[in-house]
């Protein structure tokens, strides 16, 4: 699998860069302003990827996780404590870069929106999840800790988007939901383009980070430190 | 021993050893006792600010010394190795986690029971009429708490820093009880009727059934084999 | 050779590959800052007056309350243009946004009428937020940061690998793929 890895993630780094590099140049320079909001929508091509990317990567970290808890096989839970880390950095990019796209057009920083909370709750889990795994010394009970709580954590998203979903609905009317933004054809293609890159870039980035999380317990064994416990 | 007399048998044991030593739920009700205090002392609230912060307030202190008694819970076990002991029985693992669920489910609900009267009095509010709802919400949302807490407990126990590491996974989780819990209490006490907050309690009923089921599932892989 | 320089130079390559990422943010940065100066760099009128500019060029500034006359022509408005003390007068002939209004900020495009001392606005545009777009941008700088740091612990990792004794044929195992 690690072979597997490091044979192919060249290609997806790449491919990645091109998609990102073009759908900057289309999106930047080439795609119109938006009608209503002018030329901040133009933070939606790197928002919007930030976004699904980081959902995208929860959603890999419990099948991993799942995977884990049911074959036992390390290099999974390697994959999956690897997304966690790389999860970390795209949600907190998504939360920023959304951030700075709600000044402009809601003139906000910060609203209670459904969406936010979610995501920074999904950003919590996902610090909780790597300060779990620093403080359990035993491997293989850090990976079936790890593997426990990315699941519980995926059950309870969805739950608390509907929560926060309602609660919002009751205080005050979602006035500002990005939702409304009609993306025309000549904006949807720089989207799907950065999207794309984003994608790969994070399939490159998973690979790296695993390699780099597996070869560190592999010079641990063999070091000969923890010989009897690290969990290979 | 089957499955239902492992659940007995374990809540009624940490019932008995409670009920002889009053250490848990003690140290828990005075701690909710200052965090009420604090929130009053912060807030400085006259009688109508008290009536729309009350809920938040109650909560919070309910959930903080939750998280006490759950931090408690296993620890007990850990120090006398029966925690070893439970882990190499061959006794369902699922069994272990309700009879913990029950105990901590109990200690959370007792030391509330025992709170609310006190809220009725500093905050001066007007339950008496609506007190099964008011049962019904605090019943749905400590089964909740404890429902997930019982699973991080058991998690945390075993690792270094676990004061720390109970609040940090365990809050995140609880959101949706937090909010449903403290929105269908505040409706409760401002005198609406059940349909305007039907939903939060069914929120509340649904997370518990869902994280019960699933804690229920995998508490399996944490105690060791 | 490319296996052979990733064998001997596993580090080189490194540097080499993120060198030339490196130029090639580098020359979009600079090609961005000449289409932000084309495009979207603007005067104030202060500078207008003290350096009457030639060909088209991009004014912000606010419009000055009492001073906007909707002309009858439906495409054609006057008024005048306030910045940094001063102001200028306005006469813009084009397509007429419906939330031109007065104390508004916002950007017109047109030339300098000397003679007239006017400025004949052919274009109109709302303030431009380029500051914010940036900002979201510059998150691709750490992005990279994180990316490169991850590559080059790899890297040291399999030398290291490479390097211990211990166990040898894991060692050869590893090297294959």
């Amino acid at each position: 699998m690690i072979r597997m890895i490091r044979k192919y993630e060249d290609w997806f780094g790449v491919a990645g860069g091109i998609c990102i590099a073009v759908g900057l140049y289309l999106g930047l320079a080439a795609s119109p302003p938006d009608y209503y909001q002018g030329e901040v929508v133009r933070i939606m091509y790197i928002h919007v990827p930030f976004a699904s990317t980081s959902m995208t990567a929860y959603f890999v970290m419990t099948a991993a996780s799942l995977w884990y808890l049911w074959k036992r096989n390390p290099i999974v839970d390697n994959m999956a404590h690897a997304t966690a880390g790389v999860g970390v950095f795209f949600t907190a990019g998504a939360l920023f870069t959304g951030s700075i796209w709600g000044k402009p057009t809601w003139n906000t920083w910060w609203t209670w929106d459904a969406r936010l909370v979610s995501f920074t709750i999904l950003l919590l889990i996902l610090i909780g999840y790597l300060m779990l795994r620093t403080f359990i010394e035993d491997k293989e009970r850090e990976a079936r800790y790890a593997a426990v709580l990315a699941i519980v954590g995926a059950v309870d998203l969805p739950i608390v988007h509907f929560s926060v979903e309602w609660w919002r609905t009751l205080h005050q009317p979602l006035s500002v939901s990005p939702r409304g933004i009609a993306i025309a054809g000549a904006m949807l293609f720089p989207l799907i383009l950065m999207s794309a890159g984003f994608y790969l870039i994070l399939t490159y980035m998973v690979g790296v980070r695993t390699q780099m999380l597996y070869l560190q317990q592999l010079l641990e064994a063999k070091k000969g430190r923890l010989l009897g416990e690290v969990h290979l | 021993m089957n499955f239902f007399s492992v659940i007995r048998w374990l809540a009624w044991k940490d019932l008995i050893s409670e009920m002889r030593s009053r250490e848990t739920i003690s140290s828990m009700f005075f701690f909710a006792l200052i965090v009420i205090l604090i929130f009053s002392f912060s807030f400085s609230m006259d009688q109508q600010t008290a009536k729309t912060l009350m809920p938040g307030i109650m909560w919070v202190a309910f959930v903080f010394t939750g998280i006490i008694g759950l931090g408690k819970s296993f620890l007990a076990e850990l120090q006398n190795d029966c925690l070893e002991n439970l882990q190499m029985n061959p006794i369902p693992r699922g069994a272990i986690y309700l009879g913990k669920l029950v105990s901590n489910f109990l200690f959370m609900l007792i030391v509330e029971l025992i709170l609310f009267p006190l809220f009725v009095i500093f905050f001066n509010l007007d339950v008496f009429d609506k007190l099964p709802l008011f049962v019904l919400i605090l019943i749905a949302g400590t089964l909740g708490v404890s429902a997930v807490g019982t699973l991080f407990s058991a998690m945390t126990v075993q690792i270094r820093a676990r004061e720390v590491m109970l609040p940090i996974l365990l809050l995140p989780l609880i959101v949706p009880v937090m909010i449903g819990a403290v929105e269908a209490t505040g409706s409760v006490l401002s005198g609406e009727s059940v349909t305007f907050y039907r939903h939060w309690i069914e929120l509340l009923v649904v997370f518990d059934i869902i994280f019960t089921i699933v804690s229920f599932w995998v508490f399996e892989f944490i105690l060791d084999h | 050779m490319a296996r052979f320089i990733y064998e001997r130079h596993p580090m080189k390559r490194l540097y080499l590959r993120w060198g030339g990422i490196l130029a090639v943010g580098f020359l979009i940065v600079i090609l961005s800052a000449q289409r932000y100066y084309r495009d979207v760099y603007s005067l104030t009128p202060d500078l207008i007056l003290s350096r009457p500019p030639f060909g088209t060029v991009r004014i912000l500034g606010m419009v000055e309350a009492g001073t906007l006359v909707k002309e009858t022509p439906s495409n054609q408005a006057r008024f005048s243009l306030s910045g940094n003390g001063q102001r200028i007068p306005v006469l813009y002939q084009g397509n007429r946004p419906d939330d031109l209004r007065e104390l508004k900020t916002l950007v017109v495009i047109g030339q300098w009428d000397g003679s007239n001392r006017q400025f004949l606005a052919h274009e109109m545009d709302l303030i431009p937020n380029y500051g914010f777009i940036t900002t979201a941008y510059l998150i691709m700088l750490p992005m990279g940061l994180f990316l490169f740091m991850m590559e080059h612990r790899v890297l040291l990792l399999y030398n290291k690998i490479k390097e211990s004794k211990i166990y040898e044929p894991e060692v050869g195992s590893l090297d294959e793929g």
